[in-house]
């Protein structure tokens, strides 16, 4: 088992809490001696609280409660298959930068949501401390960057291998963890498949416009969408720094949209290498966020320089594509599980499994899970109740006495 | 003036505690009962305040111009037999007023003075051992007579602790037993045990002849719950815990005390046992003087004689 947020593991320290008040409370009575208690369990009236036989239930209750809830926030996870018994004295952490790794999730409804990107890298920097000798290759095709990965575990005499990523379609396969030479383990570690946080969607769609272009071309754009759809919102949104290759994200929302067959789409992913008479104007689109918002990303072609968008029939085409878009998510409505299940693979997470079920000391793929969280954290709801229970039930407390006595 | 209990458990030797006691009881300021209880003549001695005016040897007074009383010697000598409770609950409460150094006096001073009159005395008590199966192991001293015998018997007295348990019931029928004639048994215990055994033994001794006394010692602190808010007591004997708040529990406790030692006296009034109650408040001589006074050491085969003057 492991933890995606070990620094909370410090709040073990609270388990001295119950223990002071414990030592506290018993102190609040003080003991002497007595010649006997025969008379006394003879009467019959109620005297004050008892907890000194309870005390002892009471305090492993409330050592429980707060374990669990440190465990809990220390968002713990699963392995599936046993880690290598000797520690690497090399590990190189592939870092998924892809779009789908902006999503925000957060561990608990009382905690802010991060990006998975976040969650990812202060993972990867922990894992990177942890090991003596340590590569971090941050990009946005994990399986592209293993050859160059194994090549360099190898140089260093074999050692671990760590896949960050969100367990998006097609990002790695089987058969890439399968290729690595002898000496590498691999562990691929999941992250942040946080249902419950990712927002609903609405009915209607958010469209935003993120792109290089003349204010008039947006604005024709704007137009011609909301003719097309007027439910759709259209939102320009200002260039962001550091954006994901549309690439990728092209291919998240045509995986979880069904998209992926469509000819506009189709054509619109070989606008890499776009015909003649369309280049002059890559009419790449991506869902950049797909939490709440699809972004239209209009991007100049490699080859051009950055012009303004002036061929109305490529906005024409960006236009259609954006409105099939927003027409498919708008009137499916896709529920926030059922995007989840798409948007995670969970076959080939169960793949890379297998995989590593068949190779028990090389590979192990964690999976992030918060229904272990989750539990963790109703285990620790039921303590707190049952320690309240206790409590109330042993405070009042009668005792007879003989009346004639 | 008695000296207080305060001054006689203070002294640590038991014997010069126990002689004290005696030697008050003998110049009390109040009427001394111990001139002797026998018929037999054993000599004068001079007048002291609290001597009986019954007691003054008119005659011989006017013959050497000054009072002087008889002292009668014991014709018929008695064994009494010290049953002493040295159980853990006799450890109440710390200091002064313990219960089992009261005891202690209490039961040393009774010997010397039956041993003065001339009485065997001896004692039986019974101490924790592990070693045997049982748990205690009885430790007795046979009913004698003679200075020897009362530093021995003194000696045997201050060597006792109390801890542990105190198989009462077992000790009492031991006792009642060991006298082989009829004699006085005087069982000093605050009685915390199995009462209705007790009461069965003690009662059974008495059938045997024996003149049976019950001293229930008692502390002036084991009436009352003690005082303050929620405390947790332990049982001395058991280990037992309670939680009590004297605000709550305090008058059912001190009700049920009482009911108790009522119990214990009547039930000794009905078996034919002299019950008396020994409150460790009082000074010792006081306390012995009472109680003599009450039922002197005559021992049951023993006439009671009255003095001549």
């Amino acid at each position: 088992m492991t933890f995606g947020a070990p620094l909370a593991l410090w709040g073990l320290a609270l388990l001295l809490g119950p223990v002071f008040v414990h030592l506290l409370s018993r102190r609040t009575t003080r003991r002497q001696a007595f010649p006997s208690l025969r008379l006394l369990d003879a009467s019959r009236v109620p005297p004050v609280s008892r907890r000194t036989l309870d005390d002892r239930a009471l305090l492993l209750l409330r050592v429980l409660l707060v374990l669990l809830a440190v465990l809990a926030a220390a968002q713990p996870r699963w392995s599936m298959a046993t880690m290598p018994s000797t520690q690497p004295s090399a590990r190189v952490v592939i870092l998924d930068t892809s779009a789908s790794m902006t999503r925000r999730v957060a561990a608990d409804a009382a905690r802010e949501p991060r990006s998975l990107l976040a969650v990812a890298r202060a993972r990867a920097d922990s894992l990177v401390n942890s090991a003596r000798l340590a590569l971090r290759i941050d990009t946005h095709d994990p399986a592209a960057a293993l050859p160059a990965a194994a090549g360099w575990l190898s140089d260093a005499g074999g050692g671990e291998l760590v896949v960050l990523y969100d367990g998006q379609y097609a990002v790695l396969h089987p058969s890439d963890v399968q290729m690595l030479p002898e000496p590498i383990s691999v562990r691929v570690e999941v992250v942040g498949v946080a249902t419950d946080r990712v927002a609903a969607r609405e009915d209607t769609l958010r469209v935003a416009v993120h792109g290089v272009g003349a204010d008039e071309d947006f604005a024709w754009l704007r137009a011609r969408v909301e003719a097309l759809e007027p439910d759709v919102q259209f939102v320009r949104a200002d260039p962001l720094l550091g954006d994901p290759d549309p690439l990728d994200t092209l291919r998240h929302l045509t995986t979880y949209t069904g998209l992926a067959d469509d000819p506009l789409v189709q054509e619109t992913r070989r606008g890499a290498a776009p015909r003649s008479g369309r280049a002059d104007v890559g009419a790449w689109w991506a869902v950049r966020d797909a939490r709440d918002s699809i972004v239209l990303l209009l991007r100049e072609g490699e080859a051009l320089e950055v012009q303004p968008v002036t061929a109305p029939r490529d906005l024409e085409t960006a236009a259609l594509i954006a409105a099939a878009v927003a027409r498919f998510c708008g009137h499916r409505h896709i529920p926030r599980h059922e995007y989840e299940q798409r948007v995670v693979d969970s076959a080939g997470l169960a793949a890379l499994q297998r995989v590593a079920e068949t190779v028990p000391m090389r590979a192990s793929v964690a999976v992030s899970d918060t229904r272990l969280a989750r539990l963790l954290w109703c285990l620790a709801l039921l303590a707190l109740g049952v320690e309240a229970y206790v409590r109330r039930r042993v405070a009042p407390r009668t005792v007879t006495v003989e009346a004639g006595a | 003036m008695p000296l207080s209990v305060e001054v006689v458990s203070a002294i640590h030797d038991l014997e010069l505690a126990a002689r004290l006691v005696v030697e008050g009881l003998r110049r009390g300021g109040e009427r001394s009962p111990f001139l002797g209880i026998g018929a037999e003549f054993r000599q004068h001695r001079p007048y002291q305040i609290g001597d009986e005016l019954k007691h003054v040897d008119w005659k011989v007074s006017a013959r050497h111009d000054r009072l002087l009383t008889r002292q009668l010697r014991e014709t018929t000598n008695a064994s009494v037999l010290l049953v002493l409770d040295t159980s853990a609950s006799m450890a109440f409460p710390d200091g002064v007023h313990q219960k089992f150094r009261y005891a202690q006096i209490a039961c040393a001073a009774l010997a010397w003075v039956a041993l003065d009159q001339g009485h065997a005395v001896g004692l039986l008590t019974a101490v924790p051992d592990a070693r045997v199966a049982s748990g205690t192991r009885l430790v007795y001293v046979a009913p004698r007579s003679g200075v020897l015998h009362r530093r021995a018997l003194l000696a045997a007295i201050a060597q006792l602790t109390a801890q542990g348990t105190w198989p009462a019931a077992r000790t009492v029928q031991r006792a009642s037993t060991l006298l082989r004639r009829r004699g006085v048994l005087v069982v000093v215990s605050d009685f915390y045990d199995d009462e209705e055994a007790v009461r069965r033994a003690l009662a059974e001794a008495a059938r045997r002849g024996h003149d049976v006394r019950q001293w229930q010692v008692v502390a002036p602190e084991e009436r009352e719950l003690p005082p303050g808010g929620p405390q947790e007591l332990e049982d001395l004997e058991t280990g037992g815990r309670r939680l009590v708040d004297r605000r709550t529990l305090g008058d059912a406790y001190a009700m049920a005390h009482r009911a108790f030692v009522e119990r214990c006296r009547i039930g000794a009034q009905r078996d034919g046992v002299v019950w008396a109650s020994l409150d460790t408040s009082v000074a010792p001589e006081r306390a012995l003087r009472d109680l003599l006074r009450g039922a002197p050491l005559a021992g049951p085969a023993t006439p009671r004689i009255a003095a001549r003057a």
